[in-house]
């Protein structure tokens, strides 16, 4: 196609991609063509140049319109960006040098910079730069000074210099500067490309060529345009100007790239007795752009990579920052601002991260290897710690932006003082730093309370703050207890002081009817909240009861046990619990005190074992106004959860005559409404039932008071249970009752399903509440008597009745997982009596059952069995084959995408783990039964091939787990004596199998163990796709190590032999064969390291090998 | 052309949306019921616009949205399509790391064709567990003074979010809110809310640590 042909069809091609309506069969040739175009740029180039090019001999207008004259750029792109060594050929060089040379001249030097279509100049600038990577400095040495040099030339004049800069050629000169400095030294331009290494040294070598040849005058170009526009925009009064506005742009550019080069130019060139001035004169510029770009500059100055710790410390001082960042910090205070967005704040906000940047700088010198003299480390500790008072003030800043830029500082900050308090023996904390974390500590205290203008409050018409400004200020909140751990780590009692005296005067003014504001009390609430923290980091406050009193250190062990906790003297947490609960701040009505008041009392729940009067006041106000029937919903949901946890950790406190009121209270709220939200009015039955049950928090909130009931009804006294607990079975049963027998209107009217999911539920829930029945030979629960048998009966009726609801609503999801979870709830309260109807609940379940609930089935199905042991030997036994065959249907469907791979793994695991479960108890006999021969083998080889797939290593090792314990179980030799064990390990062998409780020796199992499982135990590791570096892979391995042992230990010398003739078999080294009937009846650690070792070195020569014999066959 | 398509009176920005193919861009428009919801992938050709109006406090808005191509061969004039953008957001895939990867590059193109224009960063995909770009790994959005949200183009979990922020900044008033939700079609999944709080927790944490370094060259 000749140049002029090309043109022709570039044109339309643009034409048609350019137009969204185009006909679409014309449209997707146009962009194959454009396609085309590029890939093809070494043959459209000239094409694409001309249409760029193209102007009216008269007037000089270009031809073309600038999206097209854009996508001929993108052209020219094309061919200049490769990932290449390569110099461009000379011939396009010298036609494109031809071309660009005078467009410059025209469109820039003397012209108006394309009009205006600064899209086109900035594209432009960016193909002069790609030309730049491939034709500097050979083919075009002045490349930079041919640029810099037109700086003064004057418009118009064919070329003679004047004094001042020509604005449109410098803003050019600039873009193209910068565009070079990305495509060559910008990380991030270069860490977004795909490695080549043929662009690296051509990248290396161009950054050494401008820093050999034209560093220095980019540096003072760049100087030159800053003082120049800053000089000349000093002349303007004021108002709209284009000149100032070109000059404003020009003089932001100047800085933006001086930045760029920074990084990567020798810093003698960027920092000198002029630059320094420039700077500051372009930070405490009025016009902000300036600021702003002048502080990243020196963002980047102080962070660039410097060699010699002692030099950045020397730069730091040649740039005054420690003094200039003071007086800047208080240049820009602003106490009244009032709007966020304020583009002045932003410029703060990059102060404090300037700020920041060099105390983070100052910071690594004195750990610094290579510095050897204390007279710079202590200098630098000293020009670090002028820094803080400085830093606390950002801190302080009203706006949380501002004060998160010095965050990271702070955060390094406490890592260097703790290190060094190691280090220092007379004690870090010098009176000036005492001050320093004293006034540290009060600014944290100050900006962890609400802004006070936030709209919160008890009134229907009050919203709380919406979830961002909740998760803002909880970010905020997060930082600043992060400072306050630091400090409580290096001074408790600075910390412990800060917070009583915020407490005890909040609480105080409380009491003494000042009003405190809710900020004000939610403040010494979080605080008291937070102070039990201490315990995380060091045990500081003591566990338990010993948390919140002063135990006498002089007693032993056995005096603290006997000891009466209640008459020792508080500590300061129990002195401002006290406070807290004397001060009645419980009755102050706003969702946020209520809740921190509620959080606090749980968490500090042993502190009413030390005053157990308090617990009757702590329990009214749960259930009272302010707490379970809170008008505000957040708040609700949250008091039922944590009236329950307080419920179950005082238990056996509960006054019990208090607990008829508290139930009656409580059943003021618990009634169960099934909602569907408006917003779900077009979903399917499946979506709607998923999000009125499992999405919904309403009632999910709820089911914690049905678990507290629960636990009331069974602390109260023992002739009041029955009674208690009917009142809430029987209504519940009435109500699954008549939404059973209820008449849906449509398909979408599924409000009876939910009731009867939410009854189910909150039944579970119920029992849930009662102690588990202990397991069969376990001890019975420390400290509670067992259910009463009526109680046990009322429950067996509630098993009835939510099975025959199952069986009317089976095909529902919702229901089934309802039934699953209600059923083991009560088993677990009452034990075998809901045994009767186990067999009735699993058929249906299993009759409707979808893949994404088998996992969830099958752990149901573990834990019945843990629980109930030989009581359910018959239906275990009974689903056994079944079940096996349902599993292997489904994970034998083909997997479409991710979802499919991810579901079947988890049923594969579970049904594993179901297994493990079985082979640890003694009903694993189940499997090899008369019932479930026929489908022994089968089941073995599922294993087996599970085993065998690397692609999923946890059921790999699983299956291995199981493959050993079976060969304990099954493959005894009578000749020797059974090798006895514990129980089995659910989790992971570690290579030791612990072998089942009993054996089941089965006739002929050894063929099975030599034909089928030895080889596995030798393919698995020689497999390609296992990945051995893997972690999970090399945890297989060890199980792979155990079942050999395993074989070797059950079997003995018979499996020696067997190995002895079947290893020569698989090519492995003769030493490996040799030694491998020592090793593996030595210790077991050592055979795995030796085995694996072994196996490492195969799969190591098999791959050379495959690499060598495709090298000779080619 | 689209612009047209809105009446005269109602605002209208043009915001360009960029990033790799794949990374569900066109499902993201769609999500707005001006359009239906595509289940399947169809590689988009050059460019499409959709009109997607907003009710805000301060009356209704459009954004004249430009669905970029995001795969090579199908883009067509490319970053030639932005010219006059006046709003963007860049999608990556939290599922893919090489989406991120590339980001830098869209930023660069957009950047350079609308000089200061207001941009938001999208991690989409955030209700597929397996993610491969976790939120503290993402660090772009920092470095450019972007705005940076998590998102579920299948699910709408922060739909509205990337449009918010951008009218705000396009109107200058930062208290803008938008007054009535947009129809959307009904999500297609459900997030995992403790999924997405561990999200959000983790973007914070995120926040609060430095920048990594870039190894510069050291002289």
């Amino acid at each position: 196609m000749d140049p002029q042909e090309m043109q022709q069809q570039l044109l339309s091609a643009i034409r048609a991609a350019q137009d969204p309506a185009a006909d679409p069969g014309l449209k997707s040739s146009a962009i194959e063509f454009l396609t085309f175009a590029r890939d093809k740029a070494s043959e459209t180039w000239p094409a694409a140049l001309m249409l760029y090019m193209a102007a009216d001999p008269g007037t000089g207008a270009r031809v073309y319109d600038a999206q097209t004259r854009y996508f001929a750029l993108e052209v020219l792109g094309s061919l200049l960006d490769i990932d290449g060594t390569e110099e461009l050929d000379p011939a396009v060089f010298t036609s494109l040098q031809a071309a660009f040379t005078p467009y410059i001249e025209s469109e820039y030097i003397n012209g108006n910079a394309e009009s205006g279509a600064s899209y086109l100049r900035n594209k432009f600038s960016h193909t002069l730069a790609l030309l730049f990577t491939r034709s500097y400095p050979d083919l075009w040495p002045t490349f930079i000074t041919d640029l810099i040099s037109a700086m003064r030339t004057i418009p118009g004049t064919g070329g003679r210099q004047g004094t001042s800069l020509n604005l449109n050629l410098c803003i050019l000169m600039l873009r193209v500067l910068n565009e070079v400095s990305d495509e060559i030294a910008d990380q991030t331009v270069r860490g977004a490309r795909s490695f080549s290494i043929g662009r690296q040294h051509r990248e290396t070598r161009l950054k050494h060529s401008v820093r050999e040849n034209d560093a220095s005058n980019v540096v003072t170009a760049l100087v030159t345009v800053m003082t120049e526009g800053l000089d000349r925009l000093e002349g303007f009064a004021g108002g709209e100007n284009e000149e100032r506005e070109k000059l404003q742009e020009l003089v932001t550019l100047a800085i933006q790239t001086f930045a760029s080069y920074v990084h990567w130019l020798d810093i003698n060139l960027t920092v000198t007795p002029i630059t320094i001035p420039l700077l500051y004169r372009l930070i405490n510029h009025r016009f902000l752009p300036f600021r702003m770009a002048a502080s990243d500059a020196l963002h980047r100055l102080v962070s660039k990579g410097l060699q010699d710790p002692r030099d950045k410390l020397q730069l730091i001082k040649v740039l005054s920052l420690p003094q200039s960042l003071d007086t800047l910090e208080q240049q820009t205070r602003m106490p009244d601002r009032t709007d966020e967005e304020d583009e002045e704040l932003h410029f703060r906000e990059s102060l404090g991260k300037l700020l920041g940047a060099v105390g983070s700088e100052l910071l690594r010198i004195p750990d610094d290897k290579n510095v050897p003299e204390e007279a710079t480390k202590i200098e630098a500790n000293t020009m670090m710690e002028s820094l803080l008072p400085t830093t606390l003030r950002f801190l302080a800043d009203p706006f949380d932006d501002v004060s998160e830029s010095v965050f990271s500082f702070l955060s390094q900050l406490f890592v260097y003082y703790r290190r060094k308090r190691k280090n220092i023996k007379e004690g870090l904390l010098t009176d000036a730093r005492k001050a320093f974390f004293t006034e540290f500590m009060s600014v944290i205290i100050q900006k962890f309370e609400w802004d006070k203008d936030t709209q919160w409050g008890i009134s229907p018409d009050d919203e709380e703050p919406d979830d961002d400004v909740m998760e803002e200020f909880g970010e905020i909140r997060k930082g600043l207890k992060s400072f306050m751990d630091g400090i409580a780590g290096l001074d408790v009692e600075l910390y412990t002081k800060a917070t009583t005296d915020v407490v005890r005067s909040t609480l105080t003014a409380f009491v003494n009817g000042q009003q405190p504001s809710w900020q004000r009390i939610e403040l010494g609430l979080q605080l008291l909240y937070l102070y039990g923290e201490l315990n995380k980091v060091d045990k500081m406050l003591g566990k338990g009861k010993s948390g919140y009193c002063i135990v006498p250190t002089s007693l032993s062990k056995e005096e603290k046990k006997s000891i009466d906790y209640q008459n020792l003297p508080l500590n300061p947490l129990g002195e401002m619990m006290v406070m807290l609960m004397d001060s009645q701040v419980c009755n102050f009505a706003h969702p946020a005190v209520t809740i921190q008041w509620a959080e606090i009392v749980c968490r500090y729940c042993d502190f009413f074992q030390v005053r157990k009067p308090y617990i009757r006041n702590v329990l009214e106000v749960f259930v009272g106004p302010l707490g379970a029937q809170n008008p505000k919903n957040s708040v609700r949901h949250r008091i039922f959860y944590l009236l329950n946890k307080f419920v179950q950790e005082i238990g056996s406190d509960i006054p019990s005559d208090l607990i008829s009121p508290l139930l009656a209270s409580l059943m003021q709220v618990m009634n169960i409404r099934p909602e569907i939200s408006d917003d779900d009015s077009d979903l399917g039955e499946d979506e709607l039932l998923f999000n009125a049950t499992a999405n919904s928090s309403s009632f999910n909130a709820l089911l914690y008071l049905f678990e507290a009931a629960g636990t009331m009804i069974f602390r109260a006294p023992t002739e009041q249970q029955l009674p208690f607990l009917q009142e809430f079975t029987n209504p519940l049963s009435a109500e699954m009752q008549q939404a059973l027998q209820a008449p849906r209107s449509s398909p979408r009217d599924v409000m009876p399903i939910l009731t009867v999911h939410h009854v189910m539920m909150a039944l579970g829930n119920l029992a849930n509440g009662f102690p588990d029945v202990p397991v069969k030979g376990a001890s019975p629960v420390k400290g509670a008597p067992p259910m009463q048998a009526v109680l046990s009966q009322v429950f067996g009726q509630v098993a009835e009745a939510i099975l025959i609801a199952l069986q009317s609503f089976g095909q529902y999801r919702v229901i089934r997982d309802a039934a699953r979870f209600a059923f083991l709830r009560i088993l677990s309260a009452t034990g075998p009596t809901v045994l009767p109807f186990l067999p009735t609940l699993l058929i249906t379940i299993l009759s409707h059952i979808e893949n994404g609930e088998i996992s969830d089935f099958l752990g149901f199905m573990g834990l019945v069995a843990h629980k109930l042991k030989e009581d359910v030997r018959g239906t275990v036994e009974e689903l056994s084959t079944p079940l096996l065959t349902h599993i292997s249907n489904v994970i034998n469907q083909p997997e479409e995408g991710t979802d499919d791979i991810i579901i079947h793994n988890e049923i594969k695991r579970a049904y594993l783990s179901y297994i493990n479960a079985l082979m640890g108890s003694l009903l694993f006999t189940i499997l090899a039964s008369p019932k479930n021969l026929g489908a022994f083998e089968t089941f073995l080889v599922f294993v087996m091939r599970i085993a065998e797939n690397p692609s999923d290593p946890q059921s790999q090792k699983l299956a291995f787990i199981i493959l050993s314990k079976g060969v304990a179980a099954w493959g005894i030799n009578p000749a020797l004596p059974a090798p006895n064990g514990s129980a089995a390990a659910s989790n992971g062998t570690n290579g030791i199998v612990h072998p089942p409780p009993s054996t089941q020796p089965i006739p002929g199992f050894e063929r099975f163990i030599y034909d089928q499982l030895i080889p596995l135990a030798f393919r698995v590791p020689l497999n390609p796709d296992m990945r051995l570096k893997d972690a999970e892979a090399s945890l297989v391995l060890t199980e792979v190590t155990g079942l050999l042992n395993t074989i070797v230990q059950v079997r003995g010398d018979e499996a020696l032999a067997f190995m002895t003739t079947y290893l020569p078999t698989l090519g492995m080294p003769l030493e490996f064969n040799q030694q491998f009937s020592n090793k593996i009846r030595g210790d077991k650690s050592q055979f795995r390291k030796w085995f694996a070792e072994f196996m490492r070195q195969r799969r190591h020569e098999e791959m050379n090998g495959s690499v060598t014999s495709a090298v000779t066959s080619a | 052309m689209a612009t047209e398509a809105a009446p005269a009176q109602i605002p209208t920005f043009k915001l360009v949306l960029v990033g790799d193919g794949g990374t569900g861009k066109t499902t993201f428009v769609k999500r707005h019921l001006t359009g239906e919801f595509e289940k399947k992938y169809i590689a988009t050709l050059g460019v499409e616009v959709h009109p997607l109006q907003f009710t805000t406090s301060f009356g209704t808005i459009c954004f004249n949205v430009w669905d970029t191509a995001g795969q090579e061969k199908f883009g067509g004039l490319r970053d030639g399509y932005y010219i006059q953008g006046q709003c963007g957001i860049i999608m990556f895939d939290v599922t893919s790391r090489i989406t991120y990867k590339n980001v830098p590059n869209w930023y660069r193109d957009l950047e350079r064709v609308c000089e200061k224009i207001p941009i938001v960063l999208c991690g989409n995909k955030v209700d597929v567990k397996e993610r491969k770009v976790k939120t503290g790994a993402v660090t772009f959005h920092r470095k450019k003074n972007i705005q940076y949200f998590e998102i579920s183009a299948k699910s709408n979990y922060n739909f509205e979010k990337p449009f918010l922020w951008l009218a705000r900044k396009l109107v200058g008033n930062p208290s803008l809110e938008f007054v009535a939700a947009p129809a959307l079609a009904p999500p297609e999944v459900q997030v995992d809310q403790q999924l997405m709080a561990q999200y959000e927790e983790q973007l914070k944490n995120a926040a609060a640590q430095p920048l990594p370094e870039d190894d510069d060259d050291i002289i």
